[in-house]
């Protein structure tokens, strides 16, 4: 197997991790592909800023009680420390030392989906989080199991509504559709029967634990998937990732994160789900089973991607020197790229891919871009921390495929760097 | 990077996409909806009122208004709207009563995304519009005034551009990229095309900011500047069928009485001088102007003299070609026959959607295997 080009490793870089600092794919060049794919995935330890106050859930609790005014208070309390929350991930996500790790936590947060626009606590959603980002790149079937017992999970999917003679099938719902199989391999019986296992499963929001109540749960037996018994949930998910199916639902998520919006061949998908599953749902298993696909290599896919709203800005302040934005500021520009961290639109998550970009979101994305580049007193700065290297080096680190608007005619690194940036295809890995 | 090596390089550049671009402007549509956002979730029943309903004087001891101007059926409407009577009597006003849905949300963010894309299990992300109109590569399909959120025109497909207003729409736009480029991959393709989305719309909305505008008088709020771009965008031939637009205020928890009416003059004034402006420039019959809300209030008044989040509420529609009068079915508000004391829907949302798109733009309906179109136009 030959070895990595610079543009190669951009490549793996720019797809698995946060942006491309020059040092980290500047050593992975020469490399095999399996080399560099080991060298990548072996984590730094992780370590998260401090969290931020929270007020405890019974002090807020007291204050909704107290009046209409109180409940008004606890609103826009919730709301200050939502966004000490989303600062909180924005801060870790520019400043960690395992970016691919931080990636998947974010890949998994789009997969396993909460908001705190209906979980209102912003504590539980940070437990969800330190949940997914321990998970990452763990075991799936574990993190599934967590996730089911998460206290925000059951608040967002109203597993704690979820009691016998009263079933809520939203949670059940759910893991069938977007956890695990997806639509058309399950029927509406399978999720009736899938939410009668989970009655009972609750949250005690003051301690952010998860809760079971024996007088809640539905004890009867009931049919699921062609199976007989008094299932409990936990037993459901294992029903479920006994299929074939959900490893390779997973498999095409994979797809689409690493590879292309366009549709997998089905081939592939079957020998990555055999592979997943033969490993009981080892996370680095598959991705390492994507990452040395000739796939994922192959030209045709190159600079089809789109950067998500973190690639985009994230991406860019970890790549280059510019100076560094309030964490505030960046959230900020998140959400109005349309990535509201921890308040995903819908229930799907972000759909991604080319809807990333809209009439709205290009504005944003080109203003960003242009202010950041400006001719400035901190961007003269910025011109001797970038690498020495050649023009055609410079290309390959910053842009997927050939730039596709004229460069400047005027040398200059720091123009350079701004036409590159400013180019259509810096939008795109 | 040296000077040799950056030349070393551009040279390998082709010089393609470099003509400049032109934007063809089209012709405007014959069959055009302004959308009215009534945000904060407008009191239905004290807009039109069922003034001879005891239940109506029982539940709102403070609030009910006594003075509403009859229009039929035992119904009445608010007595700022008095503005818009004559297009009552000319039968250019109709009123579809009891709209929402099943198992209402009543969080104003859930419920303002179930209206405007169209699903009440809030798993679609695409407007109820862009799943309604074809999305065009030579203009937009619609313009959100005073919001930089696309709502019912967003989503994959969607074709809107949303801004403050034209002027500071103008500025953003300024430093995006206004060549052509060859688009080798499906991405490119969509961003090439989102650009000159953009650019049309620009390039429009510079020739109109030095067009001529209606001459009649709009209100000067907040709410009449915006109808009146709106207007000066349609006499002047933009290429447009959807233009949305917001009221902002209607959260009345507490002390609704005065602010409520106050909405209600600038909702009739605004109108009022938008119908007027259409049909002097002689396109009233190309218009269609409808109101929607996140939901209605709760049909007994508070402590506070507000109302709270509620469900069922009607929605004004209005036009040349509009079939005037009441339709659909008021919903009783007999305390026995409320849900957790709301109005119960007696007319599905999406049947509002269907007639624009069946019966106005002659378009398919998205939601025909459940939702049949009304006769209000």
């Amino acid at each position: 197997m030959g070895r990595l080009s610079f543009s190669d490793t951009r490549h793996l870089v720019t797809r698995t991790a946060l942006g491309a600092e020059w040092g980290g794919t500047k050593a992975l060049e020469g490399k095999t592909r399996q080399e560099a794919i080991n060298i990548l995935l072996t984590s730094a330890p992780i370590r998260t800023p401090g969290l931020p106050a929270l007020t405890p859930w019974a002090n807020v609790t007291r204050m909704k009680q107290q009046s209409n005014m109180g409940k008004k208070r606890a609103r826009k309390m919730m709301k200050i420390e939502g966004q000490r929350l989303k600062n909180w991930w924005i801060k870790h996500l520019l400043h960690t030392d395992a970016p691919v790790n931080e990636h998947m936590t974010l890949f998994w947060h789009n997969h396993f989906t909460s908001s705190l626009e209906k979980v209102e606590q912003p504590h539980l959603l940070y437990l969800q989080n330190q949940l997914l980002r321990k998970n990452a790149m763990g075991n799936f079937r574990k993190m599934l199991h967590a996730v089911a017992r998460d206290p925000a999970m059951l608040v967002y999917l109203d597993g704690n509504k979820n009691i016998k003679g009263s079933p809520n099938e939203n949670f059940a719902r759910e893991l069938l559709e977007l956890f695990t199989l997806g639509r058309g391999h399950y029927n509406e019986t399978d999720v009736k029967a899938a939410a009668i296992a989970f009655t009972g499963w609750g949250t005690d929001r003051n301690k952010g634990t998860y809760t079971y109540s024996q007088v809640k749960h539905d004890p009867r037996t009931f049919t699921f998937m062609g199976k007989t018994g008094a299932f409990s949930g936990d037993q459901i998910i294992d029903i479920i990732l006994e299929k074939p199916r959900a490893a390779e639902y997973l498999a095409e998520k994979f797809w689409k994160e690493f590879i292309s919006d366009n549709h997998p061949d089905p081939r592939v998908i079957k020998r990555w789900g055999a592979k997943f599953k033969k490993s009981n749902y080892s996370i680095k298993v598959l991705l390492k089973e994507v990452l040395n696909s000739d796939q994922f290599w192959s030209s045709k896919y190159r600079g089809t991607l789109t950067k998500s709203p973190v690639d985009l800005v994230v991406g860019t302040l970890r790549t280059l020197p510019f100076p560094k934005l309030s964490a505030g500021k960046l959230s900020h520009i998140c959400q109005l790229l349309g990535q509201d961290l921890f308040d995903p639109p819908t229930v799907k998550g972000w759909s991604g891919g080319t809807a990333w970009i809209d009439t709205q979101t290009l504005l944003v994305r080109t203003s960003l871009l242009n202010k950041l580049t400006r001719h400035s007193k901190a961007s003269e700065k910025m011109q001797s921390y970038l690498p020495k290297s050649t023009g055609t080096e410079v290309v390959e680190w910053l842009l997927p495929i050939a730039p596709v608007l004229p460069l400047p005619t005027t040398p200059g690194k720091r123009r350079m760097v701004r036409a590159l940036m400013l180019d259509p295809v810096y939008q795109l890995k | 990077m040296n000077r040799r090596d950056f030349l070393q390089y551009s040279s390998l550049m082709p010089l393609a996409g470099m003509l400049p671009d032109a934007f063809a402007a089209g012709q405007r549509p014959d069959q055009i909806v302004l959308l009215v956002h009534l945000q904060g979730a407008n009191d239905g029943l004290n807009t039109l009122i069922p003034y001879r309903d005891d239940f109506y004087y029982k539940a709102r001891p403070k609030l009910a208004i006594k003075k509403g101007i009859p229009l039929k059926n035992n119904m009445a409407m608010n007595p700022y709207l008095k503005d818009l009577m004559p297009l009552w009597e000319q039968g250019q006003m109709a009123w579809v009563q009891g709209v929402g849905y099943s198992r209402p949300s009543r969080s104003h963010f859930h419920s303002l995304d179930v209206w405007e894309t169209a699903s009440t299990r809030h798993n679609e992300d695409r407007g109820w519009l862009t799943r309604v109109l074809t999305s065009r590569a030579s203009a937009v399909n619609g313009i959100v005034l005073g919001d930089n959120d696309l709502g019912p025109m967003g989503g994959r497909g969607g074709s809107a551009v949303a801004m403050e207003d034209p002027a500071t729409f103008l500025r953003q736009t300024k430093y995006l990229n206004k060549r052509n480029y060859r688009a080798s991959n499906a991405s490119l393709a969509h961003m090439l095309n989102v650009q000159n989305q953009i650019n049309t719309a620009a390039h429009e909305l510079e020739r109109i900011h030095h067009a001529k505008r209606s001459r009649v008088k709009f209100p000067p709020s907040r709410f009449g500047r915006k109808l009146e771009q709106v207007t000066k965008m349609i006499i002047n031939g933009m290429d447009t069928p959807v233009y949305k637009v917001t009221l902002e205020g209607f959260d009345t928890h507490a002390g609704q009485m005065d602010p409520h009416n106050n909405l209600m003059n600038h909702l009739g004034g605004g109108l009022k001088a938008f119908s007027d402006a259409m049909k002097q420039a002689g396109l009233w019959n190309n218009v269609l102007v409808m109101t929607y809300s996140e939901f209605g209030r709760r049909v007994a008044e508070n402590k506070s003299g507000g109302t709270d989040h509620g469900a069922a509420a009607p929605q004004l529609v209005l036009g040349g070609r509009v079939r005037g009068g009441l339709h659909g079915r008021q919903p009783s508000l007999a305390p026995d026959k409320l849900y957790d004391g709301d109005l119960v829907h007696t007319v599905d949302f999406r049947q509002m959607y269907a007639t624009l798109a069946q019966r106005w733009w002659r378009r398919p309906n998205p939601w025909a295997n459940q939702h049949r179109p009304l006769p209000f136009v």
